[in-house]
């Protein structure tokens, strides 16, 4: 569907399916993150934070940010983003990223969307909530409406 | 015998004189590039759509503040009175990014401790210290400026 962005729009959601504990060490090493509850379930569990790997705060973000490029489309750019991370994402776990518009500021060239943004376990624990602008070409559709 | 770390856990840190000691932290300046073939494996990991494109991912304001600052994470941490073994997380990370970062572009990285606040939750007593960084493109205008908060569990802290 097509048509202006409103303030109470949905962001479509993203959804990760499962959370790959080899694409974490990928991360890791770009990162150079020392860090090793990220790949040594052995320093998870002596932290007493369970059996399984833990993903990258940021990688969990960039989920959320994912989901509103595809929703935005091609042309959108992220200004701003503010997220708190408030539980663990784990190896194998399934994902929700969503996102619900709040306000819209248009001029000639751009809107300039701002967004309460999410992402939620499928068990319901959000792990991660926050904002994001994003500014659009002001004659931009977004993907759904 | 026990080493240094666990002697540094097992006494009092003192948050108000922490806090003191990052602010007048003069961190070095470092430098970052957006190398494509790392853009790609980032980009691959993280499930970003649309690999291969002039523009780097917006995480980028974050990759690349942390991952050029002058300073090492494990620096960042025992500067913290913390290591890696200690888990610590990421509270959280804010960032304005002014312009979309192009992959290849070369950046300077200025960072400063911006504050500590001492937190005591369900799970023990904690530090939150927050880093801000501003990424820097090579005619000298800030292209990203970003917040990063880690949260240090303190379990010998009071």
């Amino acid at each position: 569907m097509t048509g202006a962005v409103c303030v109470g729009d949905e962001v479509t959601p993203f959804t990760v399916e499962r959370v790959d504990s080899e694409k974490m060490k990928t991360v890791a090493a770009l990162l150079r993150d020392p860090n090793p509850i990220h790949w040594d379930i052995e320093v998870v569990g002596r932290l007493g934070m369970g059996s399984r790997p833990i993903n990258q705060g940021p990688t969990n973000m960039a989920y959320v940010i994912n989901g509103l490029q595809a929703w935005a489309g091609r042309a959108a750019e992220i200004r701003h983003v503010s997220v708190r991370f408030q539980g663990n994402v784990f190896g194998g776990d399934r994902l929700i990223a969503g996102g619900l518009v709040t306000r819209v500021t248009r001029d000639e060239a751009i809107d300039l969307l701002t967004c309460d943004v999410w992402l939620d376990r499928d068990d319901g624990d959000r792990v991660l909530q926050g904002t994001v602008e994003v500014a659009l070409p002001s004659d931009t559709p977004t993907t759904e409406k | 015998m026990r080493d240094d770390h666990e002697t540094r856990q097992a006494v009092v840190i003192d948050a108000n004189k922490l806090e003191a000691d990052l602010l007048a932290t003069e961190l070095p300046s470092g430098f970052f590039t957006i190398e494509p073939h790392e853009s790609w494996l980032m980009n691959d990991a993280i499930l970003a759509p649309g690999n291969g494109g002039d523009f780097a991912h917006p995480m980028y304001a974050f990759y690349a503040t942390q991952g050029g600052m002058g300073v090492s994470l494990d620096e960042v941490f025992h500067l913290a009175q913390a290591s890696a073994e200690d888990g610590p997380m990421l509270g959280g990370i804010e960032f304005d990014l002014w312009r979309p970062l192009r992959v290849g572009e070369d950046f300077r990285v200025d960072a400063r401790f911006g504050g500590l606040r001492r937190k005591h939750g369900a799970s023990g007593v904690f530090d939150l210290v927050e880093l801000q960084l501003t990424l820097v493109d090579s005619g000298g205008c800030a292209a990203a400026e970003t917040s990063i908060t880690y949260l240090f569990p303190r379990r010998e802290a009071l």
